[in-house]
């Protein structure tokens, strides 16, 4: 092992821990399914399956870049799904829609910025507080019940209904990809640029680097922790909208089934807890070996509570194997 | 005034004629490069307080270390009782009865005082239950006989610093310890917590216990010394009984060495006043009044806490003022937060590289640049071009030695990442650069490189405040200096005043 870690860090691949883990879950994956996750439908099914978690992930991202965790996204995302199915039902038009989802979500993680700017507090706490708030708003907005739009309703959205069906065919018979990961693809380019381009981008960087170098360098630290925490929130909206497109109900409790894969994709992603190294890019990464882990405990039709401890024990190995040992 | 070790010795012995409880022959320790205690001698006899004084970086927390276990010595031994030991650690010099009290205290602060004090060393029940009676009137007895007024059951986080010094004190005689360090205990107590403290150490010393008291308050050696050692360089330069030696001495023997060679002439053109500060307070200093001209050098000296760094940290808006105003170039400006700061054009050269100076896990290059990052981008985006340009301009002008731009600051050494900072400052154009401790830890040759760009930058136009407690640098680069005492500005020294006995006497004196 120590060998093999040896050689691959003289190859100076940047994440190379995160590629060893994904290779090593594919293999597995190949292996156990006795190469049923490779047939056409299945992987696009796995597609599909990362790509609400990778919404989520890239917002968690973009905060834990800076030094915080934003443990509101789950909430964030089960409030969003919960709206768009009141408003749906209420049949309010398609734009009005996106931008109210857009907008609760942000205000969400603006109210998290601002708290942290505000007070020195840990953003574990604060974020974990408003979890409890989302999840309680999603409640209330839903009355406690999972909201099921009338078949009537859905036919005048055709766009968030049929968004998670549509595919492209890349390879004829051997990859079709959904237009939403492509869609996610898209945006993880568009953040991917911003964090290395763009001022506040490097910014965001330096927070999770050191704030007391930053603030002394004369960087409004407060803007950038609040655009982060902003950025993460319209992200769980996101991920909120694809769930709701998906299901095409509004779960009150949809946001819990993400839990803590969100942190653990970006982790395994390679992106650093204590903030400032990482690439938003390798988050991908993160997603597919959860994705591709859910798919095959799912596959091989392992019990529900033995797909838990296993899902967990592959996480703690991922990280791991992109962790570098204490002493 | 300076003895001969031996023939000391045999004088002392004569009139006690007692063995010392402990030796220290010949100690030498070197560093990869620095040689910080070079053949050091002392002797501590039974109830006496031996005091050790000197500069920093004289030796005295070397030879702390070395008594202590922290460090092993080069050369040299320790005799206790006449037997030779060798501490590999410091719970072997514990054992054998030497204690340090450091500065910084290292007790438990979420724990009770009865708890730290017998941390390890717990009265048990039956049960393995601690059996918490037991400890709190032990601790009672102990406090008691010390004459302490402390609660056994307060929690450390609610004391003081003169009572968690008090508790290490505790802590060391429960244990007992012969022999006490105290290294500047007097660094952050009142006045008269410091007579308690001298009261607790009498008494002490009446039951036997000996202690080397190490202070840069020279006032102090007379109230409770009865030998002084003199540091320099490593050296023990003197050593007396403290009857027989006055105060100019000591700082005679301590300063004593020669300056001037590696500084240029003050032959810089001064211009206008470029900064007045008026009034300045804040929690820590108070009423501080200055003026800064174009093409100076204005030192601010004084000891470790007499307020510089604060001073400094709320011109510059990193430290919340309570009063006081700042003038630039004759204008009244409001400067709330660096930014501000940065925008009149100041720069600020942090003490602490590691913690405020340098993003460590960042580039190089990315760190001269994140205060003007606004100026080398476009409606946000950043123009690398530009950016490489000024780098390695920034990289070539001051030679920092770094294999490329790219690399982490922090696997740079002390020097080069000081160099990554002011490169910092160079860039925002600052007209006034404060340098807080800039040569901090920094090999002689790259302090010398950084005499010469700061008197390069005052040749510019440029005025730079020096904040240090290496008193040559201070001596040899400064036009004007600021003494500093407890928080304010004591007086105010012109070139022509400036020697190191002059500034000793105003930073120590009480």
């Amino acid at each position: 092992m120590k060998r093999i870690r040896e050689f691959v860090n003289k190859l100076n691949i940047p994440a190379s821990g995160s590629l060893i883990g994904l290779g090593i879950v594919i293999i597995i994956a190949y292996i156990v399914t006795q190469g049923q996750f490779f047939v056409t439908q299945n992987l696009t099914n796995v597609f599909r399956q990362v790509t609400i978690l990778g919404f989520a992930s890239l917002g968690m991202c973009i905060v834990i870049l800076t030094g915080n965790i934003d443990l509101s996204i789950i909430g964030n995302v089960s409030m969003t799904t919960v709206i768009t199915a009141v408003l749906m039902q209420k049949g309010v038009s398609l734009p009005v829609i996106i931008i109210t989802v857009a907008f609760s979500g942000m205000i969400v993680g603006l109210v998290n910025g601002l708290i942290l700017n505000f007070w020195k507090i840990e953003s574990f706490v604060v974020t974990m507080g408003m979890q409890v708030v989302c999840f309680g708003m999603a409640m209330l907005i839903s009355d406690s019940r999972t909201v099921v739009v009338d078949g009537n309703r859905l036919l005048e959205y055709p766009f968030i209904t049929g968004i998670s069906q549509m595919k492209l065919t890349v390879i004829p018979g051997v990859l079709v990809v959904p237009v939403m990961f492509l869609i996610l693809l898209a945006f993880y380019f568009a953040m991917y640029i911003f964090t290395t381009r763009t001022r506040l981008g490097r910014y965001i960087f330096a927070l999770g680097g050191n704030e007391e170098v930053c603030f002394i360098s004369g960087i409004n630290v407060s803007t950038v922790r609040i655009v982060a925490f902003v950025l993460s929130g319209l992200m769980a909206s996101m991920a909120g909208i694809f769930m709701f497109s998906r299901s095409i109900a509004g779960d009150p409790t949809a946001g819990s089934a993400l839990g803590m894969y969100v942190v653990a994709a970006v982790v395994v992603g390679g992106t650093k807890m204590s903030g400032g190294r990482g690439n938003v890019l390798f988050t991908i990464i993160g997603i597919f070996v959860i994705g591709i882990i859910n798919n095959v405990l799912n596959l091989i039709g392992a019990p529900y509570q033995y797909q838990q401890i296993i899902q967990g024990i592959i996480i703690i190995s991922a990280v791991i194997i992109s962790s570098p040992k204490r002493r | 005034m300076t003895k001969d070790y031996y023939a000391l010795e045999t004088e002392i012995l004569g009139v006690n004629m007692k063995e010392p409880i402990l030796q220290v022959r010949g100690i030498s320790k070197i560093f990869p490069g620095v040689k910080a205690l070079d053949n050091v001698s002392l002797d501590l006899f039974e109830g006496e307080v031996v005091c050790i004084v000197g500069e920093n970086g004289a030796g005295k927390s070397t030879l702390i270390k070395c008594l202590s276990g922290v460090h092993i010595p080069t050369q040299g031994d320790i005799f206790l009782d006449g037997k030779l030991v060798n501490f590999k650690n410091p719970s072997d010099a514990i054992k054998a009865g030497i204690s340090v009290v450091y500065q910084e205290h290292k007790l438990f602060s979420n724990l009770t005082v009865s708890e730290n004090i017998f941390f390890g060393r717990f009265p048990m029940l039956k049960g393995n239950f601690i059996d918490y009676k037991k400890l709190n009137k032990d601790t009672e007895k102990i406090l008691a006989d010390l004459g302490m007024t402390i609660s056994p059951k307060d929690i450390v986080s609610t004391l003081n610093t003169s009572k968690s010094q008090m508790v290490e004190i505790a802590k060391a005689y429960s244990r007992g310890a012969r022999i006490m360090i105290l290294d500047e205990p007097s660094a952050s107590i009142t006045q008269s917590e410091l007579l308690k403290l001298f009261e607790i150490i009498n008494n002490l010393k009446l039951k036997g216990r000996s202690f080397i008291y190490i202070s840069h308050r020279l006032k102090e050696l007379y109230e409770v010394g009865d030998r002084v050692y003199v540091f320099k360089d490593g050296v023990n330069v003197g050593s007396d009984s403290i009857a027989n030696i006055e105060t100019k001495q000591i700082i005679k023997m301590m300063v004593g060495r020669d300056i001037g060679k590696s500084f240029k002439p003050k032959d810089r053109p001064i211009g206008k006043e470029i900064m007045r500060v008026e009034n300045m307070s804040n929690n820590v200093v108070t009423d501080c009044n200055f003026v800064v001209r174009e093409g100076e050098i204005v030192g601010f000296a004084g000891l470790v806490g007499s307020g510089r760094s604060e001073l400094a940290e709320s011109i510059f808006g990193y430290r919340r003022k309570t009063s006081g105003k700042v003038f630039i170039d004759g204008i009244e400006v409001q400067i709330s937060k660096p930014k501000d700061a940065i925008r009149y054009g100041l720069g600020f050269v942090t003490e602490d590289r590691k913690t405020t100076g340098l993003i460590l896990n960042k580039s190089v290059g990315s760190n001269i640049t994140y205060p003007i990052l606004d100026k080398i981008s476009k409606f946000g985006w950043l123009n690398f071009g530009k950016e490489n340009v000024l780098i390695n301009e920034s990289i070539e002008k001051l030679r920092i030695k770094t294999p490329s731009s790219k690399q982490e600051a922090g696997n740079l050494s002390g020097g080069n990442q000081q160099k990554i900072i002011l490169s910092k400052w160079l860039l925002t154009n600052s007209k006034i650069l404060i340098c807080d401790e800039p040569t901090k830890g920094i090999d002689v040759g790259t302090k010398q490189e950084f005499y010469t760009i700061l008197d390069e930058l005052t040749r510019m136009g440029k005025a730079v405040i020096l904040i240090s407690s290496e008193l040559p640098e201070v001596i040899g680069l400064s036009n004007r200096v600021y003494v500093m005492r407890f928080g304010k500005i004591v007086t105010e020294l012109q070139e022509q005043e400036l020697t190191e006995e002059k500034i000793a006497e105003y930073s120590m004196k009480d």
